[in-house]
């Protein structure tokens, strides 16, 4: 007997238990699988729910930037506001006649508007009524003419919550608040900046979605818009695959094609390819230390570049030129943060230093008032050491938490200098500021103690000053001319000049490359350019661009590369037209897949410098930009709970980037695929 | 004529009159003559011969000499001395692992590709020494055509299989491109198969029409020698015998080497063969020797088929 039947004592194993384990098998397997979609399919409930209701939600009406509010009507059985206001329009009429215009004037008699020429006579030119102001230009030959046109506009309101007992009100901005009975406040109607953009009126409305990838950050949740981020983060992307396919199809046909028969170069190859695989397995926060030294600051040998935030540049109409950090942009009023008003432009302002820690450890006695404002901040007005703010954050004290806002009152306190160089150098590191321990302290009176996380410097005049420290170089403080720490706030009406999303840099030892206005301008060192955010972004996806095309290459067959071979191709030959034709499907969805990795990529963005509210898109290589994850990170950071609506909408915009770039990789595919069969 | 074509042999081929003295005729074999010549292979060598040119070639295509090759520590051909006839087919037979293919492919220098292959000795090609180190690999290529064991066309169409090797080399304009597409295809006698179809991809053909694409393939580069590695083992015996006509007509033309498993196939397509074995070359003669009267006991071991 042959085999297991000559065995007297084998005994089968019981088929009951073996199907038994057969099926925990399928149902373990079931269950995992049940698992992982649910949470899948929870994570994306949450966001579409989160998402859309902030990008079809009820939109707030908003008033043209000249209109004054005549009436505001509230109609509880309709539940619907009117509004009637009248708008400015303006318009530009060309003076049709031949004749000669000088001495010419305007004037309005009745329901004309007539042209009065130099020798008396007349002529209409448009109607005068409504006309509120007209003025003639006689080089030009028009007229421009202002009318003052009533509208009405209706607001839906969503919900059911009960309107008997509210009220509406006009806030000074320009607000039309309603509020409730309960409390609750609603704003129907805003004022629009003189740049906005209109959208439709109340209800659900799916122009909302246009509205949010067209607008630009805000502190205002209703208002935050896409726009900055996504064409940021398109701009990296294209940059980053400009960078990244033609390296990494080259070294995959380096490594696969042109394997060394040298024993040395054979171990040199091995390593090669081993420490690629590797790469790809790096935290790409790694990738972000490694972009920001080599390609941000160059390893510091051309220079340092000023800062990694982008300031944003206004040329006010006054010719003032106003360079800081948009921190809120409301109805028309901006607002920027320091580091300086200035008459030359950031770029071309040498660093100097004018001010420097004091090097005592004297004592102040500081007079004079502080204020608590709407926005929840200390303002302190003092004579001995300049104007400063302070959030209450800042402060330790138990009864300098306030509620509600005061009036500026009187204060006295006593502060302390104890800044010294060594205090920096232990508190300030790579030109990021940390906090100091407490500098200050002791106060009386309504400040027990006060914790200041700004500086306070000695300017060269003997001033005393408060403020930021932007950067900090040798153990010096250097400190921009005329810092200010107040922040700047100029009316829309006053910008003549808009910002360019342009950086900042100190002048010494750059290298420049083409000249400004020409798109691929390059400035060395790059700083928090979208160059070296691409840059830093094709490190990411380097290494899996080249394991793909590795791959890909791997599976052409050997077969065809003999044949061609055999015909008296070159190594090349063989190389350009069958094996790359034949990887290149392959080839593609590797990388199209990695660039759905770089889309997301958060953290190496993060550190090179990408900032988070900005209003402008980037208009060549060497601007500042903003990025879709980096974006999202930060208004889901913010106290605020309507932002965490907002993000989920980001969310949505940057799943549905990704999905198209999956189905471009997958009808690439077929595409290239097709003419093989 | 002394050597009719006898019925079951077609039309085309061959039939010249022996030169006087040159080849032993077959009539004349005695009949106390070792197993080897009554053997079925006998007889097909006889009747595959008896329709071939019997002028002894006038030149050498490839000339061997004590030419040995190792891959790494590995001896693979023991030195080898061959004078491979031009406008001839000259087949190598042998057991597997006898070297056959090794030598072949040193021929066009294909085993350069692979690490640790060296080879001694000389080989050269109508003149030209083939081992030297200014030989031009991808030049030699071109006058040296192959085709594969198993059927590789290019995942292109028809038309740009045939006119990839020509247009590596040449600059040839879009008419005679065409013209050279043609002519190659009807020297492979798959001209009328796919006249058709020349844009559609070659992957759409079957087993044997792919082969004779390659075969036109190579071709299509008029090389001076035509290496065929076992061209007919993936395919099936229909197929196999109209490649096997094929060789036979573009023998006209065309230096042809071609190592073989199928001692039938040698016996009825070449001229000449050469018997290896275990790296050594045994014995080279005219076919119907080896097959009929092989002068050593190994050959005749092999072909009576005492071992294979």
């Amino acid at each position: 007997m042959i085999g297991v039947s000559s065995i007297k004592s084998a005994t089968t194993v019981p088929v009951a238990s073996r199907n038994r384990r057969n099926r925990m098998f399928l149902y373990t397997c079931l269950a995992f699988t049940s698992v992982s979609v649910l949470c899948l399919g929870v994570l994306l409930l949450s966001i579409f729910l989160n998402g859309t209701k902030h990008l079809f939600d009820f939109q707030i009406t908003v008033l043209p930037h000249s209109a004054n509010l005549v009436d505001s009507r509230l109609d509880t059985a309709k539940r619907q506001v009117k509004l009637s206001f009248v708008e400015e329009r303006a318009r530009t009429v060309g003076i049709e006649t031949d004749r000669d215009l000088t001495g010419a004037s305007v004037a309005a008699l009745g329901a004309d508007l007539l042209l009065r020429f130099a020798d008396g006579s007349e002529e209409r030119i448009a109607t005068a009524e409504r006309l509120v102001r007209s003025e003639l230009d006689i080089e030009a030959r028009r007229v421009r003419l202002t009318y003052s046109v009533p509208r009405e506009e209706t607001v839906g309101l969503p919900g059911n919550d009960p309107l008997e007992g509210a009220t509406l009100k006009e806030t000074p901005a320009g607000r039309v608040v309603l509020s409730y009975p309960d409390g609750k406040e609603q704003v129907v109607a805003s004022r629009e900046s003189a740049a906005g953009r209109v959208t439709m009126l109340g209800d659900l409305s799916l122009g909302s979605v246009g509205e949010f990838i067209g607008g630009s950050p805000s502190v205002d949740p209703q208002k935050a818009g896409f726009e900055s981020p996504l064409v940021g983060t398109i701009w990296l992307l294209c940059v980053c695959a400009i960078a990244a396919v033609p390296i990494g199809i080259g070294t995959a046909v380096f490594l696969e094609e042109f394997k060394p028969t040298n024993r040395g170069l054979i171990v040199l190859h091995r390593v090669v390819a081993t420490n690629i695989r590797n790469l790809a397995g790096v935290p790409s926060v790694v990738y972000g230390l490694i972009g920001l030294t080599v390609f941000a600051r160059m390893f510091g040998l051309l220079g340092t570049p000023l800062d990694y935030q982008s300031f944003e540049e206004y040329k006010l109409s006054d010719g003032t030129r106003v360079v800081g950090i948009t921190t809120d942009i409301q109805s028309d009023v901006y607002t920027l943060e320091g580091p300086f008003i200035g008459e030359s432009r950031l770029e071309r302002t040498a660093y100097e230093e004018i001010a420097r820690f004091p090097d005592s450890d004297e004592v102040i006695e500081v007079t004079g008032t502080v204020e608590f404002t709407d926005d929840y901040e200390f303002r302190f007005a003092t004579e001995q050491i300049g104007s400063f703010t302070l959030s209450p954050f800042d402060i330790l004290s138990g009864e300098m938490i306030e509620e509600e806002p005061f009036a500026p009152r009187p204060f006295q306190a006593t502060f302390r200098l104890e800044g010294q160089a060594r205090y920096v150098v232990e508190t300030v590191r790579n030109g990021r500021v940390f906090v100091p321990r407490e500098m200050i302290r002791d106060a009386e009176q309504d400040i027990d103690k006060v914790r200041i996380r700004n500086h306070i410097f000695e300017l060269k005049d003997g001033r005393r000053v408060v403020g930021k420290i932007p950067q900090l170089s040798d153990g010096t403080i250097t400190v921009r001319k005329d810092l200010r720490s107040e922040p700047v706030t100029f009316s829309v009406d006053d910008i003549a000049e808009r910002p360019n999303g342009k950086l900042a840099y100190s002048t010494k030892n750059m290298i420049t490359i083409l000249d400004e206005d020409h798109p691929l301008h390059i400035r060395l060192p790059m700083g928090a350019s979208v160059l070296a955010g691409g840059l830093t972004l094709m490190l990411v996806i380097l290494p899996v661009v080249i394991i793909a095309s590795q791959e890909a290459l791997r599976a052409v067959p050997d077969t065809l590369r003999q044949g061609a071979l055999a015909l008296g191709a070159s190594k090349w030959q063989m190389v350009r037209t069958m094996t790359l034709p034949s990887a290149i499907p392959g080839i593609l969805t590797g990388c199209i897949l990695a660039m759905s990795r770089a889309i997301g990529e958060a953290a190496p963005i993060l550190i090179i410098g990408g900032v988070t509210f900005v209003t402008f898109t980037p208009d060549n290589l060497m601007s500042g930009f903003a990025a879709m994850p980096l974006q999202i990170y930060d208004w889901l950071r913010q106290p605020d709970m309507e932002f965490q609506q907002v993000a989920a909408s980001g969310i949505i915009v940057l799943m549905t980037v990704l999905l198209a770039f999956n189905a471009v990789a997958i009808i690439i595919r077929q595409k290239l695929q097709k003419p093989l069969n | 004529m002394p050597n009719q074509p006898s019925a079951v042999e077609t039309d085309y081929r061959e039939t010249r009159p022996v030169s006087a003295g040159e080849h032993k005729q077959p009539q004349k074999q005695s009949e106390s003559a070792p197993e080897a010549k009554n053997s079925s292979l006998a007889s097909v060598a006889r009747m595959a011969f008896s329709g071939r040119v019997e002028a002894k070639p006038s030149a050498t295509a490839l000339s061997v000499r004590d030419f040995s090759s190792w891959y790494g520590s590995f001896q693979a051909l023991h030195h080898i001395d061959l004078e491979v006839p031009h406008n001839r087919v000259t087949a190598l037979i042998g057991p597997s692992g006898c070297g056959k293919s090794t030598f072949l492919r040193w021929v066009n220098r294909m085993n350069d590709l692979i690490p640790g292959a060296r080879c001694a000795g000389d080989m050269s090609l109508l003149g030209a020494d083939l081992m030297s180190r200014d030989i031009d690999a991808v030049d030699l290529r071109r006058r040296v055509g192959m085709v594969f064991q198993k059927p590789n066309p290019f995942p292109k169409s028809i038309y740009d299989n045939i006119a990839f090797g020509p247009r590596l080399h040449y600059k040839l304009s879009k008419a005679e491109t065409d013209d050279l597409v043609e002519s190659s295809l009807r020297a492979a006698a798959l001209w009328d198969e796919v006249k058709d179809r020349l844009k559609q991809s070659a992957l759409g053909l079957s087993g044997g029409q792919q082969q004779r694409l390659c075969i036109a393939r190579a071709i299509a580069l008029s090389p001076d020698v035509l290496l065929m590695d076992e061209p007919c083992s993936a395919l099936d015996p229909k197929a196999t015998i109209r490649i096997e006509d094929l060789i036979v007509e573009l023998r006209k033309n065309f230096t042809i080497l071609i190592v073989t498993h199928n001692m039938q196939q040698a016996a009825r397509v070449s001229d000449q063969t050469a018997f290896f074995y275990e790296g050594k070359l045994i014995e080279f003669d005219d076919t119907i020797n080896i097959f009929t009267n092989p002068k050593s006991t190994q050959t005749e071991d092999y072909v009576t088929g005492r071992f294979g």
